[in-house]
Formats: C-alpha cells, sequence, structure tokens
C-alpha cells in the first residue's frame, strides 16, 4: 500500500514538471486553427467533406512575479551602506513586456527604515551584486524587457541608519515590478498593445507584482561596570590620606554581532597614584610597561590605565580588569 | 488557333465550376469556436455569455467550446457517418466534454491512426512501454454516428479543450 502511495506521488509529481516547463503558455499571437471534416456514403463511393476553418489569435496575458531571494534576514550592522537585498522578478505573462522598477524602504510593519540607495540589475545573471560590473537600473531608460517565462535577478541597495536601531531589529524595503503596456484589475483590456499588435490583457497578478525583503540589526553592545573598594591603613574602610582604592572593571559583550579590538581605558583619578604593579586582566598580572602584554599604565597614554581586549562576542567570557591606587 | 485558345478557356471554366459544385457536398459542415464569459448583466448579477473565440481575448487557460454544426440535404440517406476533429495545437481537451446526439465518441493519440473509447486509448511512450492515454494526448476526437443521416437532418456535435 506505502509502495502505491508512494508512485501516486511521483506520477502527480511527473504530471507538475511537465507543465512547468513552460509556466507561461502558448505565446502571444498564436494562430489556433481549427477545422472538421466528415465521411459518409450514399449509395456510392466514401465522400469526405470539410467545415471552415476557424482562426483565434491568442491575446496577451500581462502576469509578473516579484520574489525575494536571500536565503535569511540579511544581515547588517548599524551605519553600513549599500546593503544588498536580492529579489526575482520573472514575467509569468505569455508575450515580450518592459517592466518599471520601484524600490521602497519606508515600510509599515518593521522597527527601522533603511533608506533606498540604488536598484542593480543582474548583468552577468550569476544572482549575486557584483560592484562595477552589474547594471545601475534607472528609471524608464533600462526597464528590463522580459520574453514570456523570461526573469531578471534584481539588487536593492539601501543605507541603514547609524543609530536608534537595536541588536534584533528588521528593517524592510520592497520592490516592485509593474507592466510598461499598463496595469489594473484582472481583464482590463490594452487593445492593440500586445506582442505583434494583439489585445494584452491584464492577468490575474494585475500588471504589478510586490515583494518583501528584510535586514536584521546585528549589533554588539559592550558595558562596563566599575567597582571601587577601599582600605584605609588602619583596616578600616576610610577614604583617608594612605587609603588603598581597588578597582575593578568588569566587560561584558551582548547582543549578536562581534565587537572588535576592544581597548579599555580608565584615566587614574586626580589626587591618587597608581600602585605599581597591580594591573591585572583576569587574574593573571599584567606588566605596567607597553610591551607584549595585553595592557599597561602611562604607556600609551600617560596617567590612564590601557588595556586590549581583542574581538568580543556575546559569546565571551566576562573580562575582568582590576589595579589599585593610593590616595595622595 | 483563336478557336482552340478558346476550347482551353471553356474547359478551365467548366473544370472551374465542376470543383466548386463537388466541394458543396450534400453533407455541410459549419465550425464554430465560443468561449463563456462572464459579465454583468444590466442588474449587476454575473451572467454567463457565450461569444466568438475570435472576436473574445483568448488566453493561455481559457477553455474554447469547438462545436462543428452538420446538416444533411442529400437526396438519398447518409450513411457511415463519421465527424473528425483534430485537437488544434495548443489546445488540450478537457475531459468528458465532447458530446453529439445519436454518436459515439472515440479518441486518437496518435494523429488518426487508431481509435478508441475515453479512458481505453492506448499510447506508447518513448521507451515503447504502453499505457493508457491522458486527455492531454488526444490529438483527434471523432462522432461516430450510430444511424443514417435523412434528408434535412441537423445537429451540432462539440468539445471542449483549453489554450496551453
Amino acid at each position: 500500500m506505502r509502495r502505491l502511495i508512494l508512485t501516486a506521488t511521483i506520477a502527480i509529481l511527473a504530471c507538475l514538471s511537465v507543465s512547468s516547463v513552460y509556466a507561461a503558455g502558448t505565446p502571444a499571437g498564436t494562430v489556433i486553427s481549427n477545422a472538421a471534416k466528415a465521411t459518409y456514403t450514399s449509395g456510392g463511393p466514401t465522400v469526405t467533406t470539410n467545415s471552415n476553418t476557424v482562426n483565434v489569435i491568442v491575446a496577451e496575458v500581462i502576469n509578473v512575479t516579484v520574489t525575494w531571494q536571500d536565503a535569511a534576514n540579511v544581515t547588517v550592522s548599524p551605519g553600513q551602506t549599500n546593503a544588498v537585498l536580492i529579489f526575482k522578478v520573472t514575467n509569468t505573462g505569455n508575450g515580450t513586456e518592459p517592466f518599471l522598477l520601484t524600490g521602497n524602504a519606508t515600510v509599515a510593519g518593521d522597527q527601522f527604515d533603511p533608506t533606498l540607495a540604488s536598484i542593480y540589475l543582474d548583468t552577468n545573471g550569476n544572482g549575486a551584486y557584483d560592484s562595477g560590473t552589474d547594471t545601475l537600473y534607472v528609471p524608464n531608460v533600462n526597464n528590463p524587457n522580459l520574453a514570456a517565462d523570461g526573469f531578471v535577478n534584481v539588487f536593492v541597495l539601501a543605507n541603514i541608519p547609524s543609530s536608534g536601531v537595536l541588536d534584533g531589529n528588521l528593517g524592510f524595503a520592497t520592490l516592485t515590478a509593474a507592466s510598461k503596456t499598463g496595469t489594473g484589475a484582472a481583464g482590463t483590456i490594452f487593445a492593440l498593445q500586445g506582442d505583434g499588435g494583439v489585445d494584452a490583457i491584464i492577468g490575474a497578478s494585475g500588471g504589478s507584482a510586490i515583494a518583501t525583503g528584510k535586514y536584521v540589526i546585528s549589533s554588539v553592545l559592550v558595558s562596563i561596570n566599575k567597582a571601587a573598594t577601599v582600605s584605609d591603613v588602619y583596616g578600616g574602610t576610610r577614604a583617608i590620606t594612605g587609603s588603598t582604592i581597588r578597582y575593578s572593571m568588569t566587560v561584558t559583550a551582548t547582543g549578536s554581532g562581534t565587537a572588535v579590538g576592544v581597548v579599555i581605558t580608565d584615566v587614574i583619578p586626580a589626587y591618587t597614584a597608581y600602585t605599581a604593579g597591580t594591573l591585572k586582566l583576569n587574574a593573571v598580572a599584567l606588566t605596567d610597561n607597553k610591551d607584549g602584554d595585553a595592557g599597561d599604565v602611562g604607556g600609551t597614554t600617560a596617567g590612564t590605565v590601557t588595556v586590549s581586549l581583542g574581538n568580543l562576542t556575546s559569546a565571551s567570557a566576562v573580562q575582568t580588569i582590576v589595579f589599585n591606587v593610593t590616595i595622595n | 488557333m483563336m478557336k482552340k485558345a478558346l476550347f482551353i478557356l471553356a474547359m478551365l471554366i467548366f473544370t472551374a465550376t465542376h470543383a466548386v459544385a463537388a466541394d458543396k457536398s450534400p453533407l455541410e459542415l459549419v465550425s464554430v469556436n465560443e468561449v463563456d464569459i462572464t459579465v454583468k448583466n444590466s442588474k449587476g448579477v454575473d451572467e454567463v455569455q457565450r461569444v466568438d473565440a475570435a472576436k473574445a481575448k483568448v488566453v493561455p487557460g481559457d477553455t474554447v467550446i469547438f462545436t462543428t454544426r452538420y446538416s444533411y440535404a442529400g437526396g438519398k440517406p447518409a450513411t457511415d457517418v463519421v465527424i473528425t476533429n483534430p485537437m488544434p495545437e495548443h489546445m488540450i481537451y478537457t475531459d468528458g466534454t465532447a458530446e453529439g446526439k445519436g454518436t459515439r465518441i472515440e479518441f486518437s493519440a496518435d494523429k488518426g491512426a487508431s481509435y478508441a473509447p475515453a479512458g481505453k486509448v492506448k499510447i506508447k511512450d518513448a521507451k515503447g512501454k504502453e499505457r493508457v492515454a491522458a486527455a492531454a494526448d488526444y490529438t483527434h476526437i471523432r462522432w461516430v454516428f450510430k444511424g443514417a443521416l435523412e434528408k434535412g437532418a441537423k445537429g451540432e456535435v462539440f468539445f471542449r479543450a483549453k489554450v496551453k
């Protein structure tokens, strides 16, 4: 029984693949010719007679689809320019049509608005944006002229706001493709404007299609928590001359991106002096001099503790920096 | 010389007239191709109208109704009457739509070489394996009249097919 069902599924798939070979259907302008004939006898040899021939010319149906091609939300960082969304515009009608393309980055339902920068056509047909190779789209100057079943990849480039966006925020941009012959309700007729002068009719798509592409913000937030512990020379915790202040800074990365080359600087407070040899990173002592290790005191910037933490992500361990000063 | 030329001309005219007369068969066939379109009537209600396909805007996916009207004017009854309609190019027969009163309807999937009732037509695939032909495989439809057509007999046979 299971095998039977499987066979049936394969048969259906086979049918589907056959019908999708020529999705747009019979080309506009095709003449469908029909005539019947009859044979009969009436007391003699067989007689053949023909009907008149009726010719029906296939009109052009205007249909288009736009699909967003990126496999997932396109990851962008705040302030990124020319972030690319990939779309595919397909002429699903049965005639050749030019299509006007319109991008829009002010779309409802998202958390930030990208700024539309430009639209490019995939000149080399590789489905990926190639700066310097692909052609800048200029409305009504180089509208893609697509044959029936033909398609073009279109790249929408937008700029991402540098502020006011948080990790995980979504920003939408749309691409619309509209037939230059016309758009409207299905069934709207544009007389004699189809291929070869046949009538053009708006199909189910309305002659226009739109798709939405999505950007997602990937940003990392580095936060520093600084604590001070005072101990005086009498075993108490009063901040008096000669007391030691132990500063402890914990550095944490949150969000989805990578903070590249994180450097923590902390100015030695006025009326205090750094206690030589007390700088530690993650409980490991660092020399005070600017040398091979991650930190120094006064070497990079006078009167300042500088510690380089490298790249941090949310997966990184909390970084702890400790040093002592004495109150003058 | 002149006489000979006139004679040939007369022969030509005779032949031409004769050909026209032979073409004018007592069994007359008129082919009509129509489509059903839905329009709003004066009361704003959808109404199906049957219109000439040549004047309608036929596009892929549309269904065309192919009708053959016949009328017989011969002195003697016509027997063994068969009306054949090749499936027009770019069309796919819509299963179960062929009709014709007093006829047996048969289909061919091999350009008219052999015929069988719907569902019993066989077709060979590229590997020579035989299977039952689907409506999309039909190349011809024929209506085999069960009885003779008397003088003055009139009727129609029809089928529907979809534009690919």
